[in-house]
């Protein structure tokens, strides 16, 4: 039996083809993960499956009722997280809780749907989703007078669930439910959703992790709007490292060829009065301080010439304020860093001119065309008026943004977009690169060719300092610090590292050094 | 029922949480009577004015005197034309004025003479002021005078009663009028940024996959702003009628229903533009110039309608506010004229009951046409560093 069937559907946004000719059945009872890279049109489809959208041709049953006419007799059945997982920032925890419990007609004291549905097969034993449970599942008891707002990425998310499940919908969908997550509350999710659901729920889950849509029953992957893979990913490949290989290469694979950036790349120092520091990014007992409560404390390390520094830890851990600290956009209360031998509170201009600086959202103008962009940068980073042009015009070819060029940042894709903020931060040439979560929310192929770049990069001199929640992504380090509650709690290769918790893969080690720290602690 | 309450409850929660909203309530409302009380004046004012006297004589003396006396002038004597021109550009005096040399004489022979009334074109309003006065003290001197009885009493004696507002003091309906500008920025701007904030924060596609209607989302958003500009209705009133003491000779229930109608009308507005635009920063922007701009310029309020171009009178008839303006005024001043409460009323329900269609229709269900829903942003909300668990 399924859930969804769809037959030849069609979706178009002006120009763009968002869902081409698609055809796929969603099975009853099973977890279904939606693989794909942007602008491949999964959230699309999730948007049609439940009548969100309407297609343009095609046939579309969801639940056996046609979505684009009957949404009002669907929506009881189903359970849609979207991206932004639909919270108000400026109601509290319990509120939220309260708001989707009415607004779906659940009864807050048992968790179940005041009018239910004929066809529902759930008997009255399975329907026990109370507020009582959700709090207690998601750990959020303790904050449910809390702001939304206030919450930190892994307890919104947690939220967002919580707030999808009343009412224990037939259906549940959730669109890249684990984007800019650590490891260990994408694990706290995978496993809130497993328990939360009984045999009889479907489960549709758009992810950009594969190891993730490994574990599911189905996987389905989707590429220009087609489907391109629809079975079970064990039989595709046994472990989640060969499914990506596999699912790149169903994508149209990724062929690794030598890093045009890289090669156009020609090392030196902007600025500093030691030219040979051993240590061109430095910190040294960072520390940052809010009221009575340390944001960072004790952080210290040093990076050498070339190598490639990862700060991995949970949401909240401190590392984006690390980062702060160190190209000098927030004020450390106590110690300080250096890049190339330049300390950053005492000269943070001449410091920073040295850097390169990608930020972990798109912080750049996104009415402006990418070559407006470049422009702008360029000037920003005080590159000489005459070689501004040759200047911008080397890095659009480089960068492979010719085509896009007189195109506005904001149309671009995700993919684009973050080739073009690296772009913007390549382009005076700094000798330090940093990257606060640069791959956030971007696809497998688009991750590979980033970090084919980077280890390029870093080959020719270039020092990198890199924060991600991709565990795969840890591997491309050199040598990792490992950071909690604003503490470095290990450093060293992702060798050291695995073997100092006894694990074989960069996502176990994380979570067993974080749950070995904490219970020390406690 | 349950989701319109749940509805209702949430948007006074964030309604209470966000401090712009009570600003524009309560806040501004107590500024702008403020500035309206002791800042704006359209009132006669006392102006200064020189004078020059080429025809000196005991006669001429006296009438330099009566400018001295006047209770609306402050005069300054001057020796030369050229201090006078100086004076003049320099602002010390709005204007002058210069008994020739042959002021008496011509007087003394029944002749009509000629009073040289110098004034400020660059300042029209009291330019007007400076002529009205010194043509007024100059014939009540020369009635008074002993040349009085060589003139003919005028064949028509004007008597002149003000009525409404009979020391014809602008407060009275400049200040009544600044609670139509708040009842818009209730209305228009704080409700221009509602809808699209939902779009914006993507709060809204979660809601469309529940089993909320049309209705319920139109409602409300409806609901809650009404009640808010209603206690900021019964704060302006208060603020006015209790502590500025500016005179109310209507009635409260009147106010406060055509008042409402009002309100529903403007809520409309505000409302059409954030579900049609779903953008914070247009919305905005529009409600500024589509909605708030009009109600200052066009309602009658600070410029009358009588004097605007064809053009821009038959405008005005699509502005509400024109409707609550002329409405408030009558209220706060005559008192209970039920023609122009009716015209009023029935003008403002039906241009209520088009926005609220509008809004209705307006209020999508899906996500056709949603600039946000065509390229997802990624997760701008999901990672939020600074907080700590």
């Amino acid at each position: 039996m399924n859930t969804v069937e769809i037959k030849s559907l069609t979706k178009n946004f002006d120009k763009i083809t968002a869902l081409n000719n698609l055809s796929l059945n969603i099975e009853k009872g099973k977890i279904t993960g939606l693989i794909g890279a942007d602008g491949a049109g999964k959230t699309t489809l999730l948007r049609t499956i439940i009548g969100l959208l309407i297609p343009d041709r095609g046939y579309i049953r969801t639940h056996g009722y046609n979505p684009a006419i009957q949404k009002d007799k669907l929506t009881p059945l189903i359970g849609y997280m979207p991206q932004k997982f639909g919270l108000y920032e400026d109601l509290t925890v319990i509120e939220n809780l309260t708001l989707y419990a009415d607004l779906k007609g659940v009864n807050i004291e048992t968790g179940t749907q005041a009018k239910k549905n004929p066809l529902s097969t759930l008997t009255k034993k399975q329907e026990n989703n109370s507020f009582e449970k959700m709090l207690e599942f998601t750990k959020l008891a303790p904050f449910k007078d809390r702001l939304a707002g206030a919450l930190s990425g892994g307890m919104k998310q947690k939220l967002g669930l919580a707030c999808t499940l009343l009412g224990n919908p037939e259906f549940l969908l959730l669109d890249e439910p684990s984007v800019g997550v650590d490891p260990i509350s994408r694990k706290d999710l995978m496993q809130m959703v497993r328990e939360m659901i009984n045999p009889e729920t479907t489960v549709l889950w758009s992810t950009a992790y594969l190891d993730e849509a490994h574990s599911f029953d189905t996987a389905v992957v989707i590429d220009k709007g087609k489907i391109i893979y629809e079975g079970n990913p064990h039989d595709l490949a046994a472990t989640p490292q060969e499914f990506e290989n596999k699912v790149i290469e169903l994508m149209g694979g990724y062929k690794q060829e030598p890093s045009k950036i890289a090669e156009n790349y020609e090392y030196k120092i902007i600025s500093g009065e030691k030219t040979n520091t051993t240590c061109p990014v430095e910190a040294d007992n960072l520390e940052k301080k809010y009221g009575s409560f340390y944001a960072v404390k004790n952080n210290s390390f040093c990076i050498k010439k070339g190598e490639i520094f990862g700060l991995l830890g949970p949401n909240g851990a401190g590392k984006s304020t690390s980062f702060k600290m160190m190209c000098g956009l927030a004020k450390p209360t106590g110690g300080t860093a250096r890049i190339m031998g330049i300390d950053i509170t005492r000269d943070p201009e001449k410091a920073r001119s040295n850097l390169g600086y990608m930020a972990q959202k798109f912080s750049l103008y996104g009415s402006l065309t990418v070559k407006e962009n470049l422009d702008f940068f360029a000037s920003a980073y005080g590159i000489k008026f005459k070689n501004r042009a040759r200047k911008v015009e080397q890095i659009i070819d480089v960068f492979g943004l010719k085509d896009y060029q007189n195109q506005k940042s904001e149309e671009l894709p995700l993919g684009l977009k973050q080739r073009l903020s690296m772009a913007c931060a390549l382009i005076h040439n700094p000798p330090v690169l940093f990257l606060d979560e640069p791959t956030s929310g971007v696809d497998v192929l688009t991750r590979r060719d980033f970090w084919n770049h980077i280890t390029s990069l870093a080959k020719k001199g270039v020092t990198i300092l890199v924060t991600t929640h991709f565990m795969d992504e840890a591997e491309y380090c050199d040598r990792i610090s490992l950071f909690y509650h604003g503490e470095t709690i290990a450093t060293g290769t992702p060798q050291e590292l695995k073997d100092k918790a006894h694990a074989k893969t960069m996502e176990d080690t994380f979570i067993t050094l974080i749950k070995e720290s904490e219970d020390t602690n406690t | 029922m349950r989701i319109l309450l749940a509805l209702i409850k949430k948007e006074i929660k964030q309604i209470l949480r966000d401090p712009s909203s009570i600003i524009i309530a309560f806040i501004l409302p107590l500024i702008s009577i403020i500035i309206y009380m002791y800042g704006i004046n359209l009132d006669s004012v006392k102006v200064t004015m020189g004078i020059k006297n080429d025809d000196p004589n005991p006669e001429t003396a006296t009438l330099v005197k009566s400018f001295g006396h006047s209770k609306y002038v402050n005069s300054i004597y001057f020796d030369n034309l050229r201090d006078i021109e100086t004076a003049i550009a320099r602002s010390k005096i709005k204007g002058a004025v210069i008994i020739p040399n042959d002021f008496s004489t011509k007087l003394a022979r029944g002749q009509n003479a000629d009073l040289l009334i110098i004034t400020d074109g660059s300042e029209v309003n009291t330019a007007n002021y400076v002529q009205n006065y010194a043509v007024s003290i100059a014939n009540n001197w020369l009635a008074a005078s002993k040349y009085g009885s060589n003139t003919k009493p005028p064949a028509v004696n004007a008597e002149i009663r003000t009525w409404y507002n009979p020391d014809l003091n602008s407060h009275y309906f400049i200040v009544p009028g600044s609670i139509a500008i708040t009842m818009t920025l209730i209305g228009i701007l704080l409700t221009s940024l509602v809808v699209a904030r939902e779009w914006e924060r993507g709060t809204m596609e979660a809601m469309l996959s529940t089993s909320v209607k049309t209705i319920h989302i139109v409602l409300g958003k409806y609901i809650p702003y009404f009640i808010l500009g209603i206690l900021s209705l019964g704060f302006n009133i208060f603020l006015c009628v209790v502590i500025f003491q500016i005179p109310f000779r209507g009635s409260y229930t009147v106010l406060f229903l055509v008042s409402s109608l009002f309100l529903f009308t403007a809520l409309g507005i505000g409302l059409n533009i954030s579900s049609v635009l779903k953008n914070q920063f247009l919305a905005s922007m529009v409600a500024m110039s589509l909605g708030f701009m009009p109600a200052l310029m066009l309602s009658g309020l600070l410029f009358p309608i009588n004097s605007m171009p064809v053009f821009f009178q038959h405008l005005t008839r699509i502005i509400p506010p024109r409707y609550y303006v002329s409405f408030i005024e009558s209220e706060f001043m005559a008192g209970g004229v039920n023609s122009i409460r009716l015209e009023n009323a029935v003008y403002l329900t039906i241009l209520g009951l088009l926005f609220f269609a509008a809004v209705y229709k307006n209020t999508s269900m899906r996500l056709e046409n949603v600039p946000y829903a065509r390229a997802p942003k990624l997760s701008d909300s999901t990672n939020n560093p600074e907080v700590k668990e």
